[in-house]
């Protein structure tokens, strides 16, 4: 499970999260939904220990990582995957490579098994026989395919996704968003996922956190955030969604 | 007083890439590539900029010895000012304006596009994969490009001495390492040696911190370059100073 608590951060003088309390269950997805610049990716970023809270703490399986020292940090970095928002592709390696990399340094497989696990990894997110293609070669879509078999070829425990339709045209946002339900329905895991998409966050999400104005103004289940009666929330969705 | 604070942060920076680049895992073949492609970049701009070199000094020295009658001594002068000064602030120069630059912006780009972040998610320390094998790389193939890059101006020299100049072929190649001692050779390598070490921590340490966009890379690229060249022609003083009082 991951837990936040009472998690502060500011950048110079601008205040991006407030007492931010929740905790996010395990296999299950949760998004985050809120304007650009609302401190989602902040957020995100504190599971895996690339920002810190000025306050508050930030706990995954029980390790609180906010204070944790940087080989502490890897040794739980180990069971998160993170798909980027750009997909963060390694440009100097092929696609087979960049999905093979972390099997390469944290397994001890032969080159034949790693072959076969790319491939694998690679049909999943609907990208197969793409080994030798360069990142370069790629659409915005397909990196985030990749980055996203990247992601999961470690079969992590939990799997974040930070704007992972951002940028993208509504049937391939749409494709992405099915994509994330599919592994979730085959992997299991915790996904936890960052988003300005409220239609997609609306079939995809089990849970639901609304960050505003620094704070995170609602958390709960899907139907829950739907049925809410918030003024907040209302005019939130209708921005969005038109309801 | 930033700038005492930025000596500071290069400082630390320097230390922590020191500690990670001693500690497994060790990334060989990433290093190995980054040799090589620090060998590839700049051999022959190293070469392009000392042989030139080795040329006018032997032009001026024509003169100096013509004046005095001691043209046996010319190629002594070529190649202690090339061993001891020369070769390796010229070498220094050029791996910071081709290798030092080009460190900087492929890290700053990285860092832009996530693709730092993403090692360290995946588990992988940004200072052992990418940081290490780049300060090794600029620290052992300065002292051997300016190896080569000395002898270029040496042969250089010796054509414009003895094809054009007219001055004996005998006298010249008899009298080349007359003065050269141990140390002038030492000095050479060490001097390139701290010149490649700080090239790749200040080179990095401007790429891997790289703020803002394209913008920021282009910044970092350029601070790497001039700042690398004048922190190391500035430790180059107290270096010879140390290594002339060595000699005595």
């Amino acid at each position: 499970m991951i837990e936040y608590k009472n998690v502060d951060k500011s950048f110079g003088d601008l205040r991006v999260l407030d007492h931010i309390s929740c905790a996010i269950p395990e296999g299950k997805i949760t998004v985050f939904v809120g304007p650009s610049g609302v401190g989602k990716s902040v957020l995100m970023k504190m599971i895996v220990g690339l920002e810190k809270p000025d306050a508050g703490s930030v706990w995954v399986d029980g390790d609180e990582v906010n204070r944790m020292d940087e080989r502490g940090l890897y040794r739980v970095r180990r069971k998160i995957g993170m798909l980027f928002q750009d997909g963060a592709l390694l440009d100097s390696m092929t696609v087979a490579e960049n999905v093979a990399f972390p099997l390469r340094q944290h397994t001890s497989k032969r080159e034949k098994e790693i072959a076969r696990i790319v491939s694998e990894k690679l049909a999943l997110v609907g990208m197969p026989g793409c080994e030798g293609k360069w990142p370069s070669e790629l659409s915005g879509g397909m990196r985030k395919r990749v980055g996203l078999a990247r992601a999961i070829a470690l079969e992590p425990e939990i799997v974040l996704f930070d704007e992972p339709t951002s940028g993208l045209d509504p049937l391939m946002a749409d494709a992405i968003d099915d994509l994330i339900l599919e592994m979730q329905r085959k992997l299991r895991c915790t996904f936890v996922v960052n988003s300005h998409d409220i239609p997609g966050t609306f079939r995809i999400a089990d849970l639901i956190g609304v960050l505003y104005d620094s704070r995170l103004v609602a958390y709960g289940e899907r139907e829950e955030i739907q049925r809410s009666r918030d003024q907040l929330l209302i005019r939130f969705f209708s921005r969005h969604t038109g309801r | 007083m930033s700038f005492v604070i930025e000596l500071g942060a290069i400082s630390l920076f320097a230390l922590r890439s020191l500690y990670w680049a001693f500690s497994p895992p060790f990334f060989f073949r990433e290093t190995l590539r980054q040799m090589a492609r620090v060998g590839e970049r700049c051999l022959l701009p190293v070469i392009g900029v000392v042989a030139p070199f080795g040329m006018v000094i032997t032009l001026h020295g024509l003169q100096i010895v013509h004046i005095f009658g001691v043209e046996r001594m010319l190629s002594s002068i070529l190649v202690i000012s090339l061993l001891r000064e020369l070769s390796p602030g010229l070498c220094g120069i050029m791996m910071a304006a081709q290798a030092g630059s080009t460190a900087a912006a492929e890290l700053g780009t990285m860092r832009v596009k996530e693709e730092v972040d993403a090692l360290s998610v995946m588990g992988i320390n940004p200072f052992q994969y990418l940081i290490a094998p780049r300060l090794i790389a600029l620290t052992l193939m300065c002292p051997l490009v300016n190896a080569i890059a000395c002898s270029s101006g040496i042969v250089s020299g010796y054509i414009t001495a003895v094809v054009f100049g007219g001055v004996n072929r005998g006298a010249f190649l008899s009298n080349l390492y007359s003065f050269v001692g141990v140390i002038d050779i030492w000095s050479g390598i060490i001097k390139t040696l701290v010149f490649g070490f700080v090239i790749g921590v200040v080179s990095c340490y401007y790429g891997y911190y790289v703020r803002g966009g394209a913008e920021g890379v282009g910044k970092a690229a350029n601070d790497a370059v001039v700042r690398s060249i004048i922190t190391f022609l500035g430790m180059n003083y107290f270096l010879t100073s140390a290594l002339l009082a060595l000699s005595r």
